[in-house]
């Protein structure tokens, strides 16, 4: 499995000159401007993590690699295994770039003394590990179970109903507005705001513990759905 | 054709790779009842015409699709059951071989290095300078050929036990491909490894096939040994006596037009008996005869 992840991370890292140039002015033009802006930086992060998980797969796909990676020593199980491994690792990659970015913005912007800002704070990074633990769970069953064509329109409009669903669903309820303060810069979303509202309510620790479990059981049963819909495909 | 004498010393006759009444079926297609073997340390043909199911065949054996059917051993274990111990085994060239286009063959030779406990890098670098491909190009830039061979170094660089090449000479040029066919010769001579060899390019065997398997619209025609088919497979030309009843039956095929009939027989010495005082040429078959003439009546 690690071999596999190495091979996917070599592979996509063969487009980092690329991803780079696109990303940079991503990351710049948000981080320049007003502070609310850092709520973008948060939704560029899961852009930009969500867009490297899905070229690993395109680039399997287009060059045909997927018969070659299944001809070499390994079974369809690994390759799921190593696909949602692979996509972690570029999720906390992403993170770690955002976090970096958001670092050089409050180090140079921020007046001396002054708290940091709200969107560049543990509990957000947090629910950042939530919301892409979501779209790696929705993502890979349909890219393993439809190709990446078919499966990556099919995982859009799921991830468009969750989050149009879970708006809807957040306002109808008078969640969104309740669960937790609206502080300057704080991201917009429902995950967002539960996560923060459970780490304020609790201690970031023991949210930590939770969501990052949740996170873990969601991806394993996603796993264990991709790799029954993968195991009699055919190559 | 001249019989051939198997190609190793210390061959045996354990089969390496075994395929007992194996069947697949597509929705417009089917390989029905697949029965062959090849033993260690020889390298075996599988021919047939476009479609035939010789892909299948070979994707069945590294389990990249799943059989309906019947059982499969590549050293003795199931594919199946075993894939990652099965494949570590085995090395394959695919006939249009795709990796990742971006990737130099260097960069594709330090992946794959990773998957094999036998991965010899030094034996893969010098493969590259034999086959004169350069390591540090683009494999998407590479032409069909160079692909092939790039596909090959890294076939053979983990030192597979069976090495199964689809269709490996397409595209390569005439003194490569005689080299290709030199150099399988010597890889089986360990009397440890076996290469099954499918192509429609019947040459290419006559020149190294010690087991020859032929299959037609899914299903086996014949499989038998190199010497077997010297001895036993002939093509004749004569008269339309050669249709007669009793001879007829002697008949694996034949075409027949205004000069004649041609035909072609499993059982060569019965129809050299038979039509001893007759006005009739026997000739040896050649795999290609054989391709053209079995089953064919008209």
């Amino acid at each position: 499995m690690l071999t596999l992840m190495r091979k996917d991370l070599r592979v996509v890292a063969g487009f980092g000159w690329l991803i780079a140039w696109l990303v940079a002015p991503s990351y710049l033009v948000p981080a320049m401007s007003a502070s609310r802006a850092g709520g973008t930086i948060f939704w560029v992060d899961v852009a930009f993590a969500t867009a490297a998980l899905v070229s690993v797969c395109l680039l399997d796909a287009r060059s045909g690699a997927d018969r070659f990676v299944h001809s070499l020593p390994v079974t369809r199980a690994d390759v799921v295994r190593a696909r949602y491994g692979t996509a972690v690792v570029l999720a906390v990659v992403v993170l770690g770039i955002g976090a970096a970015v958001g670092m050089v913005r409050a180090l140079t912007t921020a007046a001396p003394g002054a708290a940091w800002p709200r969107w560049f704070a543990p509990d957000v990074g947090l629910a950042y590990l939530v919301v892409m633990a979501i779209v790696i769970a929705v993502y890979l069953p349909c890219y393993f179970r439809w190709g990446y064509g078919r499966g990556s329109v099919v995982a859009a409009m799921l991830l468009a109903g969750l989050v149009i669903g879970g708006d809807v669903l957040g306002r109808e309820a008078g969640l969104v507005s309740g669960l937790a303060p609206r502080a300057a810069g704080l991201p917009r979303g429902l995950v967002v705001q539960a996560v923060v509202a459970m780490a304020d309510a609790r201690g970031l620790a023991a949210a930590g513990v939770i969501a990052l479990a949740g996170a873990a059981t969601m991806l394993a049963a996603s796993a264990a759905v991709a790799s029954t819909l993968y195991r009699r495909r055919e190559f | 054709m001249i019989a051939v004498a198997p190609r190793s010393e210390g061959g045996t006759m354990e089969p390496l790779l075994h395929f007992r009444n194996v069947s697949k079926r597509y929705p417009d297609f089917a390989l029905e009842d697949v029965s062959f073997s090849l033993p260690r340390g020889y390298i075996g043909g599988l021919i047939g015409p476009n479609g035939a199911g010789k892909t299948t065949i070979v994707k069945l054996a590294l389990n990249l699709v799943h059989r309906d059917a019947g059982r499969i051993e590549v050293g003795g274990e199931d594919p199946a059951e075993h894939e990652v111990a099965v494949k570590r085994r085995i090395g394959f060239v695919h006939e249009i071989p795709s990796y990742y286009e971006h990737l130099s063959l260097a960069a594709i030779g330090s992946l794959v290095g990773g998957f094999y406990p036998t991965w010899d890098a030094a034996l893969y670098a010098s493969l590259l300078r034999e086959f004169d491909l350069p390591s540090r190009q683009r494999f998407g830039s590479l032409s069909r050929g160079m692909r092939t061979k790039g596909a090959l170094a890294l076939a053979l660089a983990h030192r597979a036990e069976l090495l199964i090449l689809d269709e490996p000479t397409a595209g390569l040029d005439p003194v490569f491909r005689r080299a290709l066919i030199e150099r399988l010769a010597g890889y089986v001579s360990d009397g440890r490894s076996s290469v099954l060899l499918s192509t429609h390019i019947t040459s290419d065997l006559e020149r190294v096939a010690d087991f020859v398997t032929y299959v037609r619209a899914g299903r086996v025609v014949l499989s038998a040994a190199r010497d077997e088919l010297a001895a036993r497979w002939a093509t004749v030309r004569g008269g339309p006596a050669l249709l007669e009843a009793g001879t007829r039956e002697l008949l694996a095929g034949y075409e027949s037009g205004p000069h004649g009939v041609t035909a072609l027989t499993s059982d060569a010495p019965s129809l050299r008996r038979r039509l001893a005082r007759q006005d009739a040429v026997i000739e040896p078959a050649t795999l290609e005869d054989i391709m053209y003439y079995a089953g064919r009546s008209c």
